[in-house]
């Protein structure tokens, strides 16, 4: 920036994005992050110190003296929110993976083609959005199920003869996670394909690499920025994921989002549920960290 | 040309839907020739070395490269390799994996490689940068990067596609001569598109002109600049005078009334009387007739400006007709001044004889 100071212009301007990000974004994590620190209590609200706005400026220090990492040591011990951490992870990366196989060629598919059809083919990729996501999970239900539209079909073509149990599994899970975070892996791989510069293949082609070779040395690395924004949008929001494995998953199912809602709604337990958040940002924060300082590296800027 | 060229072009047109981007071409490459191919945007140059690459299929015709019929191979089984206007340099590798792509394709060992990379580096001057990325080099440095990468697999051809187009005024002299230089050297036919007529007149063995998809004139430079065979090639390279008028025979001249005068050019076989022609004249061939003296081909009007060149001045004098004639004369002579009356006088000889 400049010297001269902040106009009132450039002020307006950095106020309103930091302003809705202080608003919206800062103050319930330090929401979440205050209650994370609370005593689980049977009162409403369910934990103390609870804030009061009489309290002034003194009676809050007061009260946060009595913050304790209580939840935190709580989550230590219950196995059940490593698990949940472990599975999550898991299930997620493993989605990723499927959804990035499906995603890159169809990106470079839709970049390969006619500029004049590309917007279209862009908007079809994104067509899924129009329609409400949950009735979409809905919809897998009907094609899994054990006497699905899947099943049916597999069996009219005697692939199988009894049907799959694939409904209230993880691979279910994985299933839905895949179609319905699938767009949001191919924007961004198509992004970085669409603006490859064709004279690099052609370079590539012209020193006498052939197509495939081409793709591995040039098209594949110049795109992985792509790649890798495309999985981390993915990946950070399906650790999370709470609907999908809800609806498609099965008891046996166990994911971060599902063990924080019962802490949060079965044992009115805030505070655990409210560190069991804290430690996932921190997990999710660190990719994103990583990612940032490569692309700044990448661009040598 | 005794020995097989490197590149043929048999009969070639390629059409871009309703555009015919290259119109029925046929040229002969020598081996170690440098070869330009001079036209403004549009003319069909870039598309026809595109052809020898094998980045565009001609519609009819063939491409034969070395004797071979490559017409329908493929870019990467071509023994070509081409230097692209943009360098086309790869962003993610240092200068010297640049360089190395094509020895990599080509299956060199890891001695032979670093070696080759190495005698590419010095033969491009990019000494101390191998390490560098693309994005940390100067416009110079990457012209050179993207000359070496073209060069490293020792092709007898090398395509050069406007190789100096990005380069200010200053480096791009330097590098015609080093081009030139690099050219004698190894010894390849180089082929370079321009729409620089400076560029292809200084590097070039033989220069096609072409228009609209077709090659109006292959020749040395100094057959183009002293021979033109259209109006269009005699005013793209350099400039030149042109005064037209009905033509007809007195004994071994050409009679030309033109409207600033009449005019004796050389003869030219097949003209009928009453044949519209045109006297094409080089500035540098005009002189400012001393008062007094009588001849052929004196033209008088009033000096309108003059430029001054350094070695020389250009002059424009206004005719008769209106029209303003170009006159270059070298500096140490007396001249006229702006607003004074003038003489022009050229040779016979000094005329080129054109269809009008």
């Amino acid at each position: 920036m400049p010297r001269g100071g902040l106009t009132r212009g450039r002020l307006s301007a950095l106020v309103i994005p930091y302003g809705w990000l202080a608003l919206f974004f800062l103050a319930p994590l330090a929401l979440v992050l205050k209650i994370s620190l609370s005593k689980s209590i049977i009162a409403q609200p369910p934990y103390e110190p609870a804030f009061g706005a009489s309290d002034g400026l003194a009676g809050w220090f007061e009260k946060a003296r009595a913050f304790s990492v209580a939840a935190y040591r709580g989550l230590g011990e219950d196995p059940l929110y490593l698990e949940s951490y472990l599975s999550s992870l898991a299930i997620a990366g493993v989605s990723t993976l499927f959804a990035l196989l499906i995603a890159y060629p169809l990106a470079l598919a839709i970049a390969r083609s006619d500029p004049r059809r590309r917007s279209l083919l862009i908007a079809l990729a994104v067509a899924p959005f129009w329609t409400s996501f949950l009735i979409r999970v809905y919809a897998w239900i009907a094609i899994l199920k054990d006497e699905g539209f899947l099943n049916h079909a597999l069996m009219a073509i005697g692939l199988i003869d009894a049907p799959l149990t694939i409904y209230a599994t993880n691979v279910a899970v994985v299933i839905g996670i895949v179609y319905s975070y699938l767009p949001f892996v191919v924007l961004p791989i198509y992004n970085s394909l669409e603006k490859q510069d064709a004279a690099l293949r052609e370079a590539a082609a012209d020193l006498g690499a052939g197509p495939l070779a081409t793709f591995w040395k040039v098209t594949l690395p110049l795109s992985l920025p792509g790649v890798i924004a495309g999985a981390l949008l993915m990946f950070i929001p399906a650790v999370g994921e709470f609907v999908i494995p809800d609806l498609l998953g099965g008891s046996d199912t166990i994911m971060i989002g599902r063990t924080m809602w019962n802490d949060f709604f079965e044992n009115r337990d805030w505070p655990a549920a409210s560190a069991g958040a804290i430690v996932l940002l921190i997990l999710l924060v660190g990719p994103i960290i990583w990612f940032e300082r490569r692309q700044t590296k990448g661009q040598g800027a | 040309m005794s020995q097989t060229p490197i590149l043929q072009f048999e009969r070639v047109s390629k059409r871009f839907g309703a555009t015919v981007a290259v119109d029925d071409v046929s040229v002969d490459i020598a081996p170690g020739e440098f070869f330009a191919l001079l036209g403004p945007s549009g003319c069909g140059k870039t598309t026809l070395m595109r052809m020898a690459a094998g980045f565009e299929q001609p519609d009819e015709g063939r491409v034969l490269i070395d004797g071979a019929d490559a017409t329908d191979a493929p870019p990467h089984r071509r023994p070509v390799n081409m230097m692209f206007q943009s360098y086309a340099l790869f962003p993610h590798m240092s200068v010297a994996d640049n360089i190395a792509f094509g020895l990599k394709a080509a299956g060199f060992s890891r001695e032979a490689l670093a070696a080759r990379v190495s005698e590419m580096v010095r033969l491009a001057q990019l000494q101390g940068l191998e390490k560098r990325k693309p994005h940390q080099l100067s416009g110079g440095q990457k012209q050179r990067t993207a000359l070496a990468r073209s060069l490293a697999r020792g092709t007898k051809l090398l395509l050069l596609d406007e190789p100096l187009g990005a380069l200010d005024r200053k480096l791009r002299e330097e590098t015609q001569f080093e081009l030139m230089d690099i050219q004698k050297r190894l010894g390849a036919a180089f082929v370079v598109v321009t729409h620089d007529q400076d560029e292809a007149m200084s590097m070039a063995d033989r220069i096609a002109v072409m228009r609209a998809g077709k090659i109006e004139q292959v020749g040395a430079p100094a057959d183009i600049y002293e021979r033109p065979r259209s109006r269009y090639v005699a005013e793209f390279i350099g400039e030149i005078n042109i005064f037209a008028g009905r033509a007809s025979r007195a004994g071994e001249m050409l009679r030309i009334e033109a409207q600033d005068g009449e005019i004796e050019a050389p003869a030219r076989d097949g003209v009928g009387d009453g044949a519209p022609l045109a006297c094409a004249v080089r500035p540098e061939r005009i002189r400012f007739a001393p008062a007094g003296e009588e001849g052929a081909n004196r033209l008088a009007g009033v000096v309108h400006d003059v430029a001054y060149r350094g070695d020389h001045r250009v002059f424009r004098v206004r005719l008769k007709s209106g029209a303003l004639a170009r006159v270059a004369a070298p500096s140490a002579l007396p001249a006229p001044q702006p607003g004074e009356a003038a003489t022009l006088v050229f040779d016979t000889a000094a005329c080129v004889v054109l269809d009008a």
